[in-house]
């Protein structure tokens, strides 16, 4: 049941009505969205249900064990409980058979076939999410900070809240455990903002990733070969945005949803393909997995401390597993790697304290734009092999185009409201909230018609499948 | 958090509830089935005067020893826009007893049916009726379910599916209700038939369902032919026809473009052609191939843009001239089986 399925349209209003009816009694209110987030996981497969349980019990024993043990050597040994389950269930589900399949022709060649050691398990929607925020909140008790949480139901809400289960944003137990603890903030402003991000999000999603999709960019990517350099560029710029308004889009009503429960969510995006250098690049983009890598991976390893070799493998490790995090896939990897260089080379060149010329700013904007561009063509590309024939498309300079001038028109307006302030946008929500609920309430039914309308099948969000 | 918060939802529903109530009152005047008014009335619309294989007595009918001709097809021969006396299963009963064969024809066709329906409802049915003949006419639909399966790189989906179908897949879903409910209003027709079809227009389309199309096809056309061997009939197929040829093709009316977007959206017009002609030519090979009867409706209507009122479905005249070359064929077929002269005795 993803957000933009027809089940989730009746969904949601059903828990409204229903958290409404506990909202001023903890216990029910608990009840009410644990219940809702397991219907909302097990209508994916019912059986993954079990896999969300088992993680939260590991994590909310490892995490109480931790907080009430003293000696530093066992409380390693119980934190390795806790990351072992997770990454297992990580390493069982996500990259074994990747890992197989590296290994069958290297052992094939001693006459050894280990084919028959591939398993047929479904990957459960939104693993790698929910396993990083549980390893987070144990790695932090680990630390010493003080987000021990005793109460199971509560702590099964903190990993299970289904707004943002399945793909994000990664919450940190700092951040959203304080907020079950006391009563949502739920206000007419925030819930009608809340609903507002909603129909954003959606509307990325729909109207946009969506579009971009199906009018070019699956067909494009799935026969390079057939099209001009032209239309191979422009459908590598159309999946460019497509991935941030499916993905942005997906965070947006996540923390839409949560500000109509009354909880805040932390920002996922930020404007993204307006920096001017990779570091600053994933200062913006998917906020809550960089900080989480920055802080539990790259510091783990010793983070900008050690020597000048040193940091820069910390950073290429980090951007490697980050880049494995995505997927089991070869060009996964070389994707990471592709970013570690880029932040390397950031990370290298000087820092302009002062304000850049807007000229130079914009050039910088530009070619940082570019290279993202052609890291996202390593994202997208089912396999290597097709990584080389889209190249060599490019090498052949051919003009001409198959894209229909529809494509154009969405690709260009939705890139010009990347540069769009934020301010202009925040005036126009100022303007809109500001009408009667009647009034909204046509807006809104007419976007749902619209999104029914330009809905030719409802392709999954692409992060899901993280 | 008090309940007047969620007054704007409440807003929402109140007006989608009056544009699908105004949606379903003109849909149901036009003869389409509709969620709040239900099923059409259809006997007093008139669609096909021969009874649905539902609908059929089978003790009486398997009894009465008239030939019996069962029609395996879809919306081509199940018109909700012409009275039942002009669709061709009815023209075609009416000149099989004009020339003196008893007949009664089954009509087991219904909107949406793809030739994997048509088996099961064959299966189902076809040892209880016992029809003499199984005669299919189909394609488009098959081909709409096909470009889903083959060109979307998804399984089929509800569009294209039998409710039987739907309702098997949607058993693990946690609302099954939900996608059929909206996709069975009326608004969601219109805004497929007026947005997403003209969007389609915008699309990379395929220009073929590529050769796993040609086999797949194939595979569903052994199946019916088996399926109808199993029930003691004798299978007929005939060639699809359709209102524009290869040489239309940069002049397709917009009438037709729509109608295509509106159902696939996923095969170019180009796409479409080649596959009508590719699927025909298998047609006439597996016909050669089992040595059954064929009846070629391309050869003989196809072009014809006076027989059609869209690419695929007939006017008056098209169905008058389907039967008429579906009885000719026919003619010459059963005098010359023994099936006929036992029918006779």
């Amino acid at each position: 049941m993803a957000f933009n399925s027809p089940e989730f349209l009746f969904f949601f209003p059903c828990v409204l009505v229903l958290y409404t009816l506990v909202f001023h009694r903890d216990r029910g209110r608990e009840v009410v969205l644990l219940v809702a987030s397991y219907l909302f996981y097990m209508s994916w497969n019912w059986k993954y249900g079990g896999l969300l349980a088992l993680s939260t019990l590991v994590d909310y024993t490892v995490g109480r064990l931790i907080a009430s043990e003293q000696r530093n050597q066992v409380r390693k040994a119980i934190l390795a409980i806790s990351l072992t389950s997770n990454l297992g269930l990580l390493a069982v589900f996500k990259y074994y058979n990747f890992f197989v399949d590296l290994a069958v022709p290297t052992v094939g060649q001693f006459g050894w076939n280990l084919s028959w050691m591939h398993h047929e398990l479904l990957l459960p929607v939104g693993i790698s999410f929910y396993t990083f925020q549980t390893m987070s909140y144990t790695i932090d008790l680990y630390r010493g900070e003080k987000v021990l949480e005793k109460d199971l139901l509560r702590f099964a809400v903190f990993v299970a809240f289904f707004p943002q289960l399945v793909a994000g944003p990664i919450v940190r137990a700092k951040q959203f455990l304080p907020q079950l603890c006391k009563l949502p903030n739920v206000t007419d402003e925030r819930f009608h903002d809340g609903l507002l991000l909603v129909f954003r999000g959606l509307f990325k999603k729909v109207a946009i990733a969506d579009l971009l999709a199906t009018l070019a960019v699956d067909k494009v990517f799935s026969d390079p070969s057939a099209y001009s350099s032209w239309d191979l560029l422009f459908a590598l710029y159309g999946y460019t945005f497509q991935i941030y308004n499916d993905f942005s889009g997906y965070s947006d009503i996540a923390i839409g949803l949560a500000r109509m429960l009354g909880f805040d969510l932390p920002l996922n995006f930020n404007r993204p393909y307006l920096s001017q250098n990779a570091r600053e690049f994933w200062t913006r983009w998917h906020i809550s997995l960089s900080t989480w890598l920055r802080d539990y991976l790259y510091i783990s390893l010793g983070g900008n401390r050690g020597s000048w070799l040193r940091v820069r493998l910390n950073l290429m490790v980090t951007m490697l597993l980050g880049g494995l995090w995505h997927g089991a896939a070869l060009h996964f990897i070389f994707w990471g790697a592709y970013h570690g260089v880029l932040l390397i080379l950031a990370r290298s060149s000087p820092r302009d304290e002062n304000q850049a010329p807007t000229l130079v700013t914009r050039f910088r904007q530009l070619g940082c734009f570019h290279l993202v561009v052609l890291g996202w063509l390593l994202f997208r590309v089912p396999d290597m092999p097709t990584f080389v024939d889209y190249i060599q498309g490019f090498g052949r300079f051919s003009a001409g185009t198959q894209l229909s001038g529809l494509f154009y028109a969405v690709l260009a307006c939705t890139a010009v409201s990347h540069v769009v302030p934020t301010r202009h946008i925040q005036l126009w929500s100022q303007w809109f909230l500001a009408r009667s609920v009647p009034v909204q309430a046509v807006f809104y039914a007419t976007l749902l018609l619209l999104f029914c309308g330009l809905t030719f099948e409802a392709p999954s969000f692409i992060y899901f499948q993280f | 958090m008090n309940f007047t918060l969620l007054r704007i939802l409440v807003w929402i529903g109140v007006y989608l509830l009056v544009i699908e109530t105004g949606l379903e009152v003109r849909a149901y005047y036009r003869g389409f089935d509709t969620l709040l008014f239900g099923n059409f009335r259809r006997a007093e619309f008139g669609t096909t005067t021969t009874e649905k294989a539902s609908d059929l007595n089978p003790v009486t009918l398997s009894s009465d020893g008239r030939l019996r001709l069962w029609i395996a097809s879809s919306s081509h021969a199940e018109d909700s826009y012409l009275s039942r006396e002009r669709i061709f299963p009815t023209v075609l009963e009416k000149l099989l007893r004009d020339a003196g064969i008893q007949a009664t024809v089954i009509n087991a066709s219904h909107a949406g049916m793809d030739i994997e329906d048509n088996i099961a409802d064959l299966t189902l049915r076809g040892p209880v009726l016992k029809p003499h003949y199984v005669m299919l006419y189909q394609m488009s639909t098959t081909i709409g379910s096909l470009s889903k399966e083959l060109l979307s790189g998804k399984s089929r989906n509800a569009g294209t599916q039998s409710a039987s179908k739907r309702d098997t897949l949607r058993k693990d879903t946690l609302m099954p209700w939900a996608g059929w409910l909206i996709e069975q209003s009326a608004t969601y027709a219109q805004l497929k038939g007026q947005v997403t079809s003209r969007l389609a227009t915008q699309r990379v389309l395929s220009d073929s369902l590529g050769s796993r199309g040609d086999t797949e096809f194939e595979r569903r056309i052994r199946s019916l032919i088996a399926a109808a061997r199993m029930v003691g009939s004798v299978p007929i197929l005939c060639t699809f026809a359709t209102s524009h040829l290869r040489r239309d093709l940069p002049h397709f009316p917009d009438s037709v473009v729509t109608f295509l977007f509106k159902y696939n959206v996923y095969l170019s017009l180009e796409g479409w052609v080649t596959t009508v002609e590719h699927f025909n030519a298998i047609l006439r090979r597996i016909a050669a191939e089992e040595k059954i009867t064929l009846i070629d409706l391309e050869h003989e209507i196809s072009g014809h843009h006076e027989y059609f009122r869209d690419y695929v479905h007939f006017t008056p005249e098209g169905h008058a001239t389907v039967a008429r070359v579906i009885h000719q064929t026919l003619l010459v077929s059963v005098t010359r089986d023994p099936i006929q002269k036992m029918v006779m005795q």
